[in-house]
């Protein structure tokens, strides 16, 4: 029972560091593909969105190379702290959060999508600021959409496999996740101990998507077509 | 309510997870071994007795020798110790490990064939050939324990036969799983293994046609707690509690040295 509690806890801890990197990161995104127009907008909108598309070793091979001796995060690393990422926590963070990106950049975007541009038009022809408009008149609008995609990227990051245990291995007490335990308990045999962790995941994600969908069912974005609000 | 104050909150708990998580988990001197999943228990036993007697933590990660000697070897994994069985780990840690030094306790098993209780009429590994059931071998590719059945099923000329009845697993403790389950009717593992487990039992001892099933513990030249890993390993070729432990789980203890 001990080590089902380590292992909860190690993963809640890579997932949050995941969510700490994807929330900003993916509110950057999600804005300029909602509202900005620039040349290769098309081309971050597809590479943000591979992930989904590719297997999850795939992103985690990628990654190997580049927080290992060959890669640039591997090298930055290894001047400052004496060894590269791979076969650490902070990789299996960094493969959760590649992964749960492009699910965060599309709830993202959708909340901003439900906001309307006139009210930041008007805000910033009142002489607020680009970052003062956001944090007073968008976010306050889009944040249960908001909040729907942060569950969303963590609940994604509590689950990633593939790409964690190509670049960070299953290493118990260090790398070893939830999906990597249960993994490693149905390879052993040892079936009541994968239970246990297996119900641990599905209650999580239950709550997650509960919350997620309620939190959608009361933003803006649910009023379309059933509200009075178009026909003036 | 989205109010600045909430935003705060929000923001400040970010932050204090951010840095509370960069803690890490890598205790100072507590050496990470790399080890053959046969040595599982034996060595998580054997971990027990050190601390128990010097204070000293160790920590193990099983698996199937050759996926793990790759990971230190190709991709940098950042490991003290090994305690692996066979040559292609070896060869392929090549001068990453520091030469074995004189008294280091080194293990040698043999493999088996085994079942479920009550079985078919398979006797010897010849048998295999007409048993027509699945038979579950480490992959020759992850782990030396499938090398090592391979070369076994070679030398009596059943490979051929059987090879498509092969399930292939990452390690020989999912082999052992697969017959466990009964989702595979044969297996070959170690002896220990199998002597380590209530629910199968040996149908045939396999005694030649494989190289020498031999495991070394080494240590890594360029690691951070390689003296943490090294005082490990000097620990448990001394310890006779330690050496009481391997051979009761079936391996056969023996010494390097001149």
């Amino acid at each position: 029972m001990n080590s089902d509690i380590s292992i909860v806890a190690l993963s809640l801890q890579i997932a949050l560091f995941a969510t700490a990197v994807t929330l900003p990161l993916g509110m950057l995104v999600a804005w300029l593909l909602v509202r900005k127009q620039f040349r290769g907008k098309f081309v971050l909108d597809v590479v943000v969105s591979l992930p989904l598309a590719l297997p999850p070793v795939v992103v985690g091979y990628a990654l190997l190379w580049m927080v290992g001796t060959n890669g640039w995060i591997g090298q930055a690393s290894e001047s400052v702290f004496g060894s590269t990422l791979a076969f650490t926590w902070i990789a299996a963070a960094l493969a959760a959060a590649i992964v749960s990106l492009p699910l965060v950049v599309r709830s993202f975007g959708a909340a901003l999508a439900g906001v309307d541009p006139r009210l930041e038009i008007a805000a910033r022809g009142l002489g607020a600021g680009s970052v003062r408009t956001f944090l007073t008149i968008t976010l306050p609008l889009a944040y249960r959409g908001v909040i729907a995609g942060v569950l969303l990227g963590f609940v994604r990051a509590l689950s990633e496999f593939g790409a964690t245990i190509v670049v960070a291995g299953n290493i118990p007490g260090r790398t070893q996740t939830v999906p990597s335990a249960i993994f490693t308990r149905i390879s052993a045999g040892d079936t009541d101990a994968a239970w246990r962790l297996a119900l641990v995941s599905v209650v999580l994600g239950v709550i997650a998507l509960a919350i997620h969908n309620w939190l959608l069912k009361r933003s803006p974005l649910s009023g379309v077509g059933r509200s009075n609000e178009g026909r003036r | 309510m989205l109010t600045r104050r909430s935003i705060q909150i929000v923001l400040t708990l970010l932050c204090v997870t951010f840095i509370a998580s960069c803690g890490g988990n890598a205790d100072k001197d507590v050496p990470l071994i790399f080890a053959a999943a046969s040595l599982a228990d034996v060595l998580a036993e054997s971990a027990e007795i050190y601390e128990k007697e010097t204070g000293k933590r160790v920590e193990f990660n099983f698996g199937g020798s050759i996926t793990l000697a790759n990971q230190i070897a190709k991709l940098d994994a950042p490991v003290d110790g090994v305690f692996f069985v066979g040559e292609l780990p070896e060869l392929l840690l090549g001068d990453l490990v520091v030469p074995v030094p004189n008294g280091r306790i080194g293990l040698v098993n043999t493999l088996v064939v085994i079942a479920k209780e009550n079985a078919g009429n398979v006797r010897t590994v010849e048998d295999l050939a007409g048993s027509d059931s699945r038979i579950a071998i480490g992959d020759p590719v992850l782990a030396p324990v499938g090398r090592f059945a391979k070369q076994a099923l070679e030398s009596a000329s059943v490979w051929d036969e059987i090879k498509n009845d092969l399930i292939f697993t990452a390690d020989v403790r999912a082999a052992l799983a697969a017959v466990e389950t009964g989702n595979s009717t044969y297996g070959i593992v170690y002896r220990t293994d199998a002597m380590g487990s209530d629910s199968v039992s040996i149908v045939s001892e396999i005694y030649d046609g494989y190289s020498p099933v031999v495991y070394a513990g080494r240590t890594l030249a360029d690691a951070r707690n390689a003296l943490a890993a090294k005082n490990y390993f000097d620990f448990i070729s001394e310890s006779k509690d330690v050496q009481n432990v391997f051979e009761s789980a079936g391996f056969t203890v023996g010494f390097s040295g001149p």
